[in-house]
């Protein structure tokens, strides 16, 4: 059975980010695959380094170094990444911008930088990844603002998954002019693009 | 002016650190508030009350961040200092713009819901960025940082607001000579203002 890895940030349960998530997961399980669910706020995830100084983490970072490898094996035990994350200022929130920080880094590279390289895939795993993401602007004023959200997962994610990797872009505009029935279809629309996928 | 400098300063990053207090020294005819990221204990990650609360008359509900939105409230200029290790911000810089910069502060809706912008009296919007990788790798993924701050924000600011960026790459690897240079770029940026 194929494995589908969905990471999801909202801080908000329910929300329309909540429901996406669960029609996220309800359809991969349809189409049969074996679903893999990441919520970063349900695991208390901390998308910011310890610091060595404060005396309380160190007790904590034992079990932060582990939910770190934890995060790369379910990675790595992934065919399909399905992403799903309210785009806010132009990019991934606070929360899932420091997992990327943190779990998507090289694990062989010299430390502190950890960076990815070009060339050197991380997770060759992966052979697709889908963002759900919804903006609460229209989509002018994100071209306006220069979409770095996209551009980074469409690129920079790719780097570490490998060019033969397809990103899919399923993305919801002008959330905060929603016009009745918008957000039903955007669900429906999810749902389909990945019963399609499978 | 009143100038904001929005420091993200892990301890461990000395060179971040020194590239502040020089853009501080620099603009010592001005009033500046520091906002440190990482001595102020900082949470970036959006809680489910702050998102709640988002969307109301209050949508700030901590006293730390009071205190950052009076700052930008009466701020001619904003500072951002930054190391990238993911092509954008880092998570703290991200979570003090989706907390601070709230409706009624960045934005706010018009009568129709329109949404309307509220950061006219920020003159001038600067970013000072290390970066781990070359300028050809950023640029073929995307300057992240540079496109939130001085894209996205300045859509909340106005085209009159000034922008100026400063970029030190190949950060990790960047001898002592290079990084004096930086700084001295620095200050000779920041005095000019």
């Amino acid at each position: 059975m194929v494995t589908a890895l969905v990471v999801h940030s909202h801080p908000c349960n329910p929300s329309l980010g909540s429901t996406l998530r669960d029609t996220a997961v309800g359809a991969l399980g349809d189409a049969g695959y074996s679903v893999d669910l990441l919520d970063l706020y349900a695991e208390q995830f901390d998308p910011v380094e310890p610091r060595p100084s404060t005396g309380s983490t160190a007790a904590g970072s034992g079990s932060d170094t582990q939910q770190l490898a934890d995060h790369i094996a379910r990675l790595r035990a992934c065919k399909l990444l399905v992403l799903v994350y309210p785009t806010w200022w132009g990019a991934q929130p606070a929360m899932l911008t420091g997992w990327l920080d943190r779990v998507w880094r090289d694990p062989d590279a010299v430390a502190p930088t950890g960076r990815l390289r070009p060339n050197k895939t991380v997770f060759g795993n992966i052979d697709r990844v889908v963002v759900i993401t919804t903006h609460g602007s229209p989509r002018w004023i994100n071209a306006l603002q220069g979409e770095s959200g996209k551009r980074l997962l469409q690129r920079g994610m790719r780097r570490a998954v490998g060019s033969h990797c397809k990103v899919d872009w399923v993305a919801l505009y002008d959330l905060d002019h929603v016009r009745p029935g918008q957000t039903d279809a955007f669900i429906g629309r999810v749902r389909e693009h990945l019963a399609r996928i499978a | 002016m009143n100038v904001t400098v929005i420091s993200c300063l892990p301890e461990s990053n000395g060179f971040l650190a020194a590239c502040t207090r020089t853009v501080i020294d620099a603009l010592d005819s001005h009033h500046v508030d520091l906002v440190d990221l990482v001595a102020d204990g900082f949470v970036p990650a959006m809680t489910a009350e702050e998102r709640q609360a988002y969307f109301t008359d209050t949508p700030i509900c901590d006293p730390l961040i009071e205190r950052y939105a009076e700052y930008v409230n009466r701020a001619d200029a904003l500072v951002f200092v930054y190391h990238s290790t993911w092509y954008g911000l880092p998570a703290l810089t991200k979570g003090w713009l989706e907390k601070v910069m709230v409706p009624g502060v960045a934005f706010g809706f018009d009568d129709n819901g329109t949404i309307e912008a509220r950061l006219h009296h920020v003159r001038r919007i600067a970013g000072v960025a290390t970066h781990d990788v070359s300028a050809r790798e950023l640029r073929s993924v995307v300057d992240g940082g540079r496109r939130t701050l001085l894209r996205a924000l300045r859509v909340s600011a106005g085209l009159r607001t000034r922008t100026s960026w400063f970029a030190l790459y190949n950060s990790s690897t960047s001898d002592v000579r290079g990084q004096e240079r930086f700084l001295a770029r620095l200050q000779r940026g920041f005095a000019r203002w």
